[in-house]
């Protein structure tokens, strides 16, 4: 799902005007408060909560024990809490650049296809409305080591077979290639969006003075499809740091915990091991992560405006 | 052949050989769901197995409760999705068009909700909702999302698409502002209603972690759920589980060929100016 984040919102509410009546006033909050509530009751003060319950040890049953900054030194002192962290942030960094190469070169081979392009851009958007435990059943079937489709085509090229989900290496692989798999999708989408917006006077302007298509490309294009890779970079990251579902399926967080993201290691530590206040500690490493990304998307947005 | 048609060619052989790696798990997923167990483990591997179990489908629904819990997931995604489509705009007709003191922090207070997923807020949402008495129950799974940032900001957006000469008009005629919102603003955004329905729809219809919490048994379980459990439980029968999942995958599939252009715009708002 698109993520929008605060950056964008700024520009967009209307201007509080001079003059100002009590019933207007008044109607406005009436409209708000079926969001404001649940927005309160179960986002809110439960964020605040967890950031409280990161400094105590709890098991849900006996009551909750202070022990101030523990589970956080855990976390930084390369305990299992901050591995969730390391694997999470490798898989960003090895989904969200692959994924937003092939999601542009997909885009750039649909612009201007003159036939089949709709038929070509709904296939590459089925993954992105299908059901990731369903597909990551699929997934580890074609995975398996002595029955699975990709070791039968590898085999039968030649080439030896991979235990694609025992080992740590081969399983964070795995991992990627289905992520990949679900999030291409929408970096060809957007940048197909971006490239529809680009003044095709410009790129002819260009091809007239005797660019390459490479240069066409470098010089021309890709400058203006700088929005639409900052919006990739921020919503495919933001959407990778929360994978979950990806990995429950597919390798349960393992080998061992070799793939146990963040949110694999705050469901594994709060209901499998009972660790509540670790669960929470991670759970605000993960909301850390993304106040880090947006900020990063605010200031280059600005700086976008400049330019 | 002139260069622009060898480029031409490319273009399409990339994009096939592309669209065939991205179609296999769902190709791979369909032949799997209609293959004995003996085929199903086959090397060389069949795509079109023989004999064609069809009864592979019948078999799920009546071995496991996975109508029960199509269901539920139907009864989930729809309820979520009638609420959000009604609070979202809502506050974006508020955001859009009325002028009241602290709009602005407002907006942005709640667009944080974007930072803060279920994972953030595990277990005090859990204990929210245990202490409404609603663990075990479908409306458990539904009301902790009755708000929503994503909808909220695009439905705000798609208002203040809508010239404000036509709010003042409906003013001066003496319309309340919820008229105005029921009977002038929401017929005018179809689109963007449209648009956060079938996400919304689609999202909850897929989303498991929230659900795997709060079913507390088989009764209350969703699709994905279901699905998860039988994959752990149901080694000896895969083919089952295999046309578990095609049924799971089925369903969203079938709404986005129809409202393509919706889910394009909604994946793509925030993007383009």
């Amino acid at each position: 799902m698109a993520v929008i984040t605060t950056a964008d919102a700024a520009a967009t509410v209307s201007p509080s005007g001079s003059r100002r009546s009590v019933r207007e006033e008044l109607a406005a909050w009436l409209f708000l408060l079926p969001s404001i509530i649940p927005f309160l009751i179960f986002t809110l003060i439960p964020a605040v909560a967890t950031f409280a319950l990161s400094f105590y040890r709890w098991d849900f049953i006996s009551p909750p024990r202070f022990v101030g900054l523990a589970n956080w030194i855990d976390l930084f002192s390369g305990g299992a809490a901050g591995r969730s962290v390391i694997v999470t942030l490798v898989l960003c960094a090895i989904t969200v650049p692959i994924s937003m190469a092939m999601g542009l070169a997909l885009a750039i081979a649909l612009d201007r296809m003159p036939f089949g392009k709709v038929f070509f851009r709904s296939i590459f958007f089925m993954p992105i409305v299908t059901s990731m435990v369903a597909i990551s059943f699929v997934f580890g079937n074609m995975f398996a080591t002595e029955s699975g489709l990709i070791n039968y085509v590898i085999g039968a090229i030649g080439l030896p077979q991979v235990a694609w989900l025992t080992y740590p290496t081969q399983a964070t692989i795995s991992v990627s290639i289905m992520m990949i798999w679900s999030m291409t999708g929408l970096c060809m989408l957007i940048y197909l969006a971006g490239l529809q917006q680009i003044d095709h006077s410009l790129v002819e302007a260009a091809r007239l003075d005797g660019a390459s298509r490479w240069q066409l490309f470098y010089h021309v294009i890709r400058p203006l499809l700088g929005r639409s890779t900052l919006f990739l970079v921020i919503t495919q990251t933001i959407h990778a740091l929360q994978t979950f579902e990806a990995v429950f399926v597919l390798t349960d967080g393992g080998p061992g915990d070799a793939t146990t993201t963040i949110g694999m290691y705050i469901y594994k530590a709060t209901f499998r091991r009972f660790e509540v206040g670790s669960g929470a500690t991670a759970s605000m490493a993960l909301f850390a992560l993304m106040l880090v990304v947006t900020i990063i998307q605010l200031r280059a947005q600005r700086r976008m405006q400049h330019v | 052949m002139s260069r622009n048609k060898s480029v031409e060619l490319l273009r399409y052989a990339f994009t096939i050989a592309l669209a065939a790696l991205f179609l296999l798990p769902f190709i791979w997923m369909a032949s799997q769901s209609v293959k004995s167990l003996g085929d199903y483990y086959r090397l060389p591997p069949e795509l079109i197995p023989d004999p064609i179990r069809w009864d592979n489908y019948a078999r799920i629904i009546s071995n496991y409760p996975i109508i029960p819990a199509a269901l539920n997931s139907l009864f989930v995604a729809v309820v979520v999705t009638l609420i959000q489509l009604v609070t979202a705009s809502m506050a974006g007709f508020a955001f859009a068009t009325l002028r009241f003191r602290g709009s602005r922090f407002t907006f942005l207070a709640l667009l944080t909700q974007t930072m803060l997923p279920v994972a953030v807020v595990l277990v005090p949402m859990f204990q929210v909702v245990q202490y409404l008495g609603l663990v075990g129950s479908l409306w458990g799974m539904i009301l902790p999302f009755a708000f929503t940032a994503y909808g909220t900001f695009l439905l705000t957006q798609y208002f203040m698409g809508i010239p404000r000469e036509i709010f003042e008009a409906a003013r001066v005629d003496g319309a309340s502002y919820f008229r105005i919102w029921w009977q002038v603003y929401l017929p005018l955004a179809p689109a963007g209603l449209a648009t956060l329905g079938a996400l919304c729809f689609v999202f909850y219809w897929n989303s498991l972690l929230w659900p795997l919490l709060v079913s507390g048994g088989t009764e209350n379980q969703t699709l994905p759920v279901m699905l998860a459990q039988m994959i752990g439980i149901s080694a000896s029968s895969p083919q089952l589980v295999m046309a578990g999942a095609a049924f799971a995958v089925f369903v969203p599939l079938c709404l986005f060929l129809a409202l393509q252009r919706f889910f394009v715009a909604g994946v793509t708002s925030g993007s383009v100016k």
